[in-house]
C-alpha cells in the first residue's frame, strides 16, 4: 500500500463502524478479521478502519444485544469466533440505514443545491 | 456478567489471531513474513488502546446493573418501612456507638503521645498489684535520683485547680509534676522556660507554673509579656515562667490540662484530697529512655 493510496482513503464517520458491521453480518455468520476484510473488499479500499476499532464496536454491539456470538471453525479449520446478527440486529440495521440515507440526503442537497433544483 | 468475563477474556486471544490471519494474508500478497507482520500490526492499531476502548463498553454495563441493584433494594425497602426503619436505626446505631468508642480510644491510647521522641518513654507501674497503681512520692524520688537505666524519671498527677480571675474562681485541670517531667518530654518551651529539676528540689523549692499553648492564647490573651506575672491558684501566687509549644498537645486529653506545677507543696491545706507525701502519690510515672530493651525493669519497692 503507498502512501499515494493511503491518502485518497477516507476516515470513518464517528458511528457508522456499527452499521458497516450490521450491513456485513446479513449474509451470514462471520468472523472478526473477515468483518475488517469485508468491510475494506466493499468499499473499493476507500474506507480507512484502524482494523482494532472492530473490536470496541463489536463489543458495544453485543451489549445492545444486535450481534451475538458463537464458537466455530474458520474456513482453514481453525477455532474462531463468529459474529452474528441477532433478530433485533436485523430490524435495528433497517432503522440505522434509513436513517443513514436521510442523513446523506440531507447534506447532499446542502452541499450541491443547484443540481437539486435542477432534478426537481 | 460472566459472558462478559469471557468475552473480554478472549479479546487478547481475539486480536493475537486477527493480526496472525492479517499477516497471513499480507505473505499471500508476496510480503516477506518480517514485513507481512509489521504491516498487520500498523493496519490494526494501538493494541492497548483497543483492549481499554473494548473494555471501557462494558464498565457502563456493569454501573448499570448496579444501579437497578440500587433502585431494587430502596424500592423493597420502601414497600416494607417498618422493616426498613429497624434495619437502618440498628446499622446507624451500631455504627454510631462503633465511631464514639473508636474516637474515644483513638484520642486516649492509640494516639501516640506528640513529643519528639514517644518510643524512648515508657511508662511504669508498680509489680506488686496488691498495693495499688500508684507510687508514693519519696519513691519517685528514689527512682529518679538512683536509677542508672533512664536518663530522666518523672511522675505527674492530674487535679483540678481554683484559679482566680477577675474577681472570681473558676475550676481548671492542671499537672503536678516532679522535676524531670518536662526532660521525660523532650519538648521546647515556646515562651520563657519549662519546669526544671530546681524547681523541685525539695517540696516547696519554687512557685513556678508552666501554661498550656492554648491557655496562653485564651485565658491570658496570646500575651507576649506572660513570663514573669502571677497568677492566684488554690489561694496562692505562682508565677508563670514558661509556655509549651502550640504542637505540644497535653498526655491526658480527657481533661486537657492547662496547668503544669511543680510537685506541690501543700503546706497547711489538708482540705483538697488529703494529701500526704508519705503515703498518696501519682497516677503514672514517665521515663525517658536511652535503653529501651531494660526499660521494663521492675521498680525497686
Amino acid at each position: 500500500m503507498s502512501t499515494k493510496e493511503q491518502r485518497e482513503r477516507i476516515e470513518l464517520l464517528q458511528g457508522t463502524l456499527d452499521l458497516l458491521i450490521l450491513r456485513t453480518l446479513v449474509r451470514g455468520p462471520v468472523h472478526g478479521h473477515a468483518i475488517a476484510k469485508a468491510i475494506e473488499f466493499n468499499s473499493d479500499e476507500v474506507l480507512q478502519v484502524e482494523q482494532g476499532s472492530l473490536y470496541p464496536a463489536l463489543h458495544r454491539l453485543i451489549k445492545r444485544g444486535w450481534i451475538s456470538v458463537e464458537e466455530g471453525a474458520s474456513e482453514n479449520n481453525r477455532r474462531a469466533k463468529f459474529y452474528k446478527l441477532t433478530a433485533k440486529g436485523r430490524r435495528q440495521l433497517a432503522v440505522e440505514t434509513s436513517k443513514w440515507d436521510k442523513l446523506a440526503g440531507a447534506i447532499a442537497r446542502i452541499l450541491r443545491p443547484a443540481e437539486q433544483e435542477g432534478e426537481s | 456478567m460472566s459472558r462478559r468475563k469471557q468475552l473480554l477474556e478472549n479479546l487478547d486471544q481475539d486480536i493475537r489471531e486477527h493480526i496472525e490471519a492479517e499477516t497471513q494474508d499480507n505473505i499471500a500478497r508476496g510480503m516477506s513474513p518480517e514485513d507481512a507482520h509489521y504491516a498487520a500490526m500498523r493496519k490494526f492499531g494501538n493494541v492497548i488502546r483497543v483492549k481499554e476502548e473494548t473494555r471501557e463498553v462494558w464498565i457502563s454495563v456493569w454501573f448499570e446493573q448496579l444501579l437497578q441493584d440500587v433502585r431494587f433494594a430502596l424500592r423493597t425497602l420502601s414497600k416494607n418501612p417498618g422493616f426498613a426503619l429497624t434495619a437502618i436505626s440498628t446499622l446507624a446505631l451500631g455504627i454510631a456507638a462503633n465511631v464514639i468508642v473508636f474516637g474515644v480510644l483513638q484520642a486516649l491510647v492509640l494516639r501516640p503521645i506528640d513529643i519528639p521522641h514517644p518510643e524512648r518513654v515508657m511508662t511504669l507501674e508498680p509489680t506488686n498489684k496488691d498495693r495499688g497503681m500508684f507510687f508514693a512520692y519519696p519513691e519517685v524520688r528514689d527512682v529518679s535520683d538512683m536509677n542508672s537505666v533512664f536518663s530522666a524519671v518523672a511522675a505527674d498527677t492530674v487535679r483540678s485547680f481554683g484559679l482566680e480571675a477577675h474577681g472570681a474562681t473558676r475550676q481548671v485541670w492542671g499537672y503536678e509534676v516532679s522535676g524531670q517531667y518536662f526532660e521525660v518530654l523532650g519538648i521546647r518551651p515556646f515562651l520563657g522556660r519549662l519546669l526544671e529539676r530546681a524547681d523541685d528540689a525539695h517540696p516547696g523549692a519554687s512557685k513556678a507554673a508552666v501554661i498550656s499553648w492554648p491557655a496562653w492564647k485564651s485565658l491570658f490573651n496570646a500575651d507576649a509579656d506572660i513570663v514573669g506575672k502571677t497568677v492566684r491558684v488554690n489561694k496562692q501566687t505562682y508565677t508563670i515562667v514558661g509556655v509549651t509549644p502550640e504542637a505540644f498537645t497535653e498526655r491526658k486529653n480527657f481533661f486537657s490540662p492547662i496547668f503544669s506545677f511543680p510537685w506541690p507543696t501543700r503546706p497547711s491545706s489538708k482540705a483538697s484530697t488529703g494529701w500526704n507525701p508519705e503515703k498518696t502519690a501519682t497516677c503514672s510515672l514517665s521515663f525517658a529512655s536511652k535503653m529501651a530493651l531494660q526499660s521494663r525493669k521492675p521498680m525497686p519497692t
